[in-house]
């Protein structure tokens, strides 16, 4: 008798495979990309478009036809209920790596459609975010020359594995939804916009309650990254009266700290920066790279003074300076919070910009 | 020592993550958090060093069969029999949610009495196994995991996204009101030397005292262990928003990229290795409990066979199933934090017996 339990038991775990909770890959549709509007005619709801992958069986010719799918609904997921009525295949988020919100939806709070991305199992939290300029939609559509798989060069832009460029502002969401969420940092997203065919994806916006409150243009974009992420494959330029040279950075590093004194509250961000110069206009001279490494100060200096008080007029802090005053103030949080909040608009930054040229390259 | 008892003490603290240790944790995160993980750290130490030398006393001899030789019987049977309990509800939540898991992020398709035969079928299985083997399978699991796992411990801790300033907020808050719960969560890490209680059975040689060193190693291992668990989530997903997530791990670990990993989202690797330490966690702790429980039962035997740890475990397994209908997550959890406090009021009482058990021997 107890021998064939075994047999039974193991007669009974096979009855668990039939598998119905799976569908086949060719009974799938993978969405690659999400694009969210605004509509042009309805106060509520939003206008979702789905790129989905058309995957093709010749593996000489990789499937780089996509369809777009456009639907307006008060939610996320009805609109994606009935992109999946006319699909017909199952909807696969899975290998969705790339979030595009309008610009136009931006101008109002959007925490609200964040829920849906947060909620949901199969979204990657580590899929990129950006903003779509004129449209989410018209990022979608657009076809760039070389592109091998849909999408793929949005995902080479932010992924850092292809390009590597101090304009490009990579963001996930998972880090999105934290500084949306944190009290004491905003969250910020690359813009990206199509010219000639082509993306464009060189300046930034940073959001504030949710919503879009301050646009960067390309330099300020470079010198945040710098700053914030102490990005160093960036070039610095130099530009004097007879002088004009680019400074190619190898490492640098950006700290701060908050100083509270009686008078005024100030931060002092130290930056150092290494580098050799990469480009010059002008015959240089090598014993005069003190006074180079001056310039290079110079120079940044006041592009990070004017970027940081920039944010401080619009009353934006994509730095998290909120966060850290939390990280290091003891109190309750709401105290802390009010406290900063009447800090801030009075906050002086000295900036200490140290720059160490190695070297004026191959040549004098 | 014997390199089996290590396992065991590694296994709860790599277990923690699924026994929402960190959710536990993170609801207290700005009510002393930090001094609540110390005071538990050191209570928890306390309970190892005096139980696992009392019973290093007595090699190759069960729990049961010490209480039994030393306490009068109606003690003996109901002390062992509410502790063998204890070892089932540890096993019960570790599945339940673990099953909750599987049907929220491997497949939200299939149904939940289905998940919960699969992975009964082989906790109980394993559960019915000798002590010997439990203890095999348990060695392969951790070998094949814990590198992986410390992998992914490493790699979330050295990521630019990281927010540290989130992490430090926490801190300001280590001496506001400390609470029993957060104790109690931090104590769950340190808990596997408990399985001692049978394990030590198999351990017939005799060993010599544990030294203080080895309880100081064991402790920086596990504090580290659990302000990981509490800290990281915390610095992925925020101080504010990390509240709102209900397995802060899984969700941390889909927050870790890795480009040039078998796969892009370390969240596919993370469950399947957390399966595996799920399933070893449940199936040790209810092998436990059968044991101790066994000890207590009169033997109900068919054909020569023991059919007594086979109606026990299908006890379990179906109070297991029916807690899946009438403990929805939200309560399990409310569930799992009175455990956490018991755990602790159960270790008191463990240690003053195990003195009083270790002196009359001695006389």
């Amino acid at each position: 008798m107890f021998p064939y339990i075994k047999i039974i038991f193991f007669l009974v775990l096979c009855s668990l495979l039939v598998s119905c909770g799976f569908k086949d890959i060719d009974k799938r549709s993978f969405v690659v990309t999400i694009g969210i509007d605004k509509p042009e005619n309805k106060e509520e709801g939003y206008d979702i478009s789905l790129k989905i992958a058309l995957p093709s069986s010749d593996p000489k010719t990789q499937g780089e036809e996509f369809i777009i799918h456009t639907e307006t609904a008060r939610t996320v997921s009805e609109a994606v209920r009935l992109i999946k009525a006319k699909s017909g295949n199952e909807l696969d988020f899975g290998h969705m790596k790339m979030i595009v919100f309008g610009e136009k939806l931006l101008q109002e709070d959007i925490t609200q459609i964040m829920d849906w991305f947060t909620r949901r199992r199969d979204i990657q939290k580590i899929a990129f975010v950006g903003s779509g300029k004129p449209t989410a939609k018209a990022i979608l559509e657009l076809k760039p020359k070389g592109e091998r798989l849909p999408s793929n060069k949005l995902f080479l832009f932010f992924g850092e594995t292809g390009t590597e460029s101090p304009y490009v502002t990579t963001n996930y969401l998972f880090h999105f939804y934290r500084n949306l969420m944190d009290r004491g940092i905003d969250p910020y997203l690359p813009i990206i916009e199509t010219k000639n065919e082509e993306f464009e994806i060189t300046t930034m916006s940073v959001l504030k309650n949710g919503k879009n409150a301050i646009v960067l243009d390309k330099e300020e974009t470079k010198t945040f990254n710098v700053l914030n992420r102490e990005y160093d494959k960036v070039n610095l330029k130099i530009e004097q009266e007879n002088i004009y040279f680019m400074l190619s950075v190898d490492s640098i590093s950006a700290e701060y700290t908050i100083v509270e004194t009686k008078n005024i509250p100030y931060i002092e961000y130290d930056v150092n920066i290494k580098g050799i110069i990469e480009e010059s206009l002008q015959q240089l001279d090598n014993t005069k790279i003190d006074e180079y490494s001056k310039m290079v100060e110079d120079v940044f200096t006041t592009e990070i003074q004017n970027l940081l008080e920039k944010f401080q007029e619009k009353s934006v802090d994509p730095m998290g300076f909120g966060l850290r005053y939390r990280a290091t103030h003891n109190g309750t949080e709401e105290a802390k919070w009010k406290k900063w909040q009447s800090i801030y608009p009075a906050l002086q930054f000295r900036v200490k910009v140290q720059t160490d040229i190695k070297s004026t390259g191959i040549i004098e | 020592m014997n390199r089996y008892f290590h396992y065991l003490v590694i296994l709860n603290m790599l277990a923690n993550v699924v026994a929402l240790v960190p959710k536990v944790l993170i609801e207290h995160r700005l009510n002393g958090v930090v001094v609540s993980i110390f005071i538990g750290v050191a209570l928890s130490l306390l309970f190892f060093y005096v139980f696992a030398n009392s019973m290093f006393k007595f090699p190759g001899k069960g729990e049961p069969e010490i209480i039994k030789a030393y306490t009068p019987k109606w003690f003996a049977s109901s002390y062992l029999f509410i502790i063998g309990i204890f070892y089932f509800i540890a096993a019960g939540i570790i599945l339940l949610t673990f099953i909750d898991i599987t049907l929220r992020f491997i497949n939200p398709d299939m149904s939940s009495l289905y998940t919960a035969f699969l992975f009964l079928s082989i906790v109980c299985a394993g559960a019915l196994m000798k002590t010997e083997k439990t203890l095999y399978a348990l060695e392969i699991i951790l070998v094949i995991s814990l590198p992986l796992i410390l992998g992914i411990f490493l790699k979330s801790l050295f990521n630019p996204y990281l927010s540290w300033d989130s992490m430090k907020v926490i801190v300001q808050h280590s001496f506001d009101s400390i609470s029993i719960e957060s104790v109690g969560a931090a104590s769950y890490s340190f808990v596997g030397f408990y399985y001692l209680a049978i394990y030590n059975r198999l351990f017939t040689e005799k060993v010599k005292p544990i030294k203080i060193r080895y309880i100081l190693l064991i402790g920086i291992v596990g504090t580290v262990n659990i302000f990981t668990s509490l800290m990281i989530p915390i610095g992925y997903n925020g101080v504010d928003g990390i509240g709102d997530f209900n397995y802060p791990w899984f969700s941390t670990a889909d927050a870790i990229r890795m480009e040039f990993g078998f796969i892009e989202r370390v969240l596919f690797i993370f469950l399947l290795l957390y399966i595996g330490i799920s399933i070893i966690s449940a199936t040790i702790s209810s092998h436990t409990g059968l044991e101790i429980i066994k000890s207590v039962l009169p033997s109900f035997k068919w054909k020569n066979r023991e059919l007594m740890p086979i109606i026990v475990i299908l006890l379990f397994s179906m109070v297991t199933i029916l807690a899946q209908y009438y403990l929805p997550q939200g309560k399990l959890y409310e569930f799992t934090k009175i455990f956490f406090i018991g755990l602790l009021g159960v270790g008191m009482f463990k240690t003053f017996l195990m003195i009083w058990i270790v002196r009359r021997a001695k006389k």
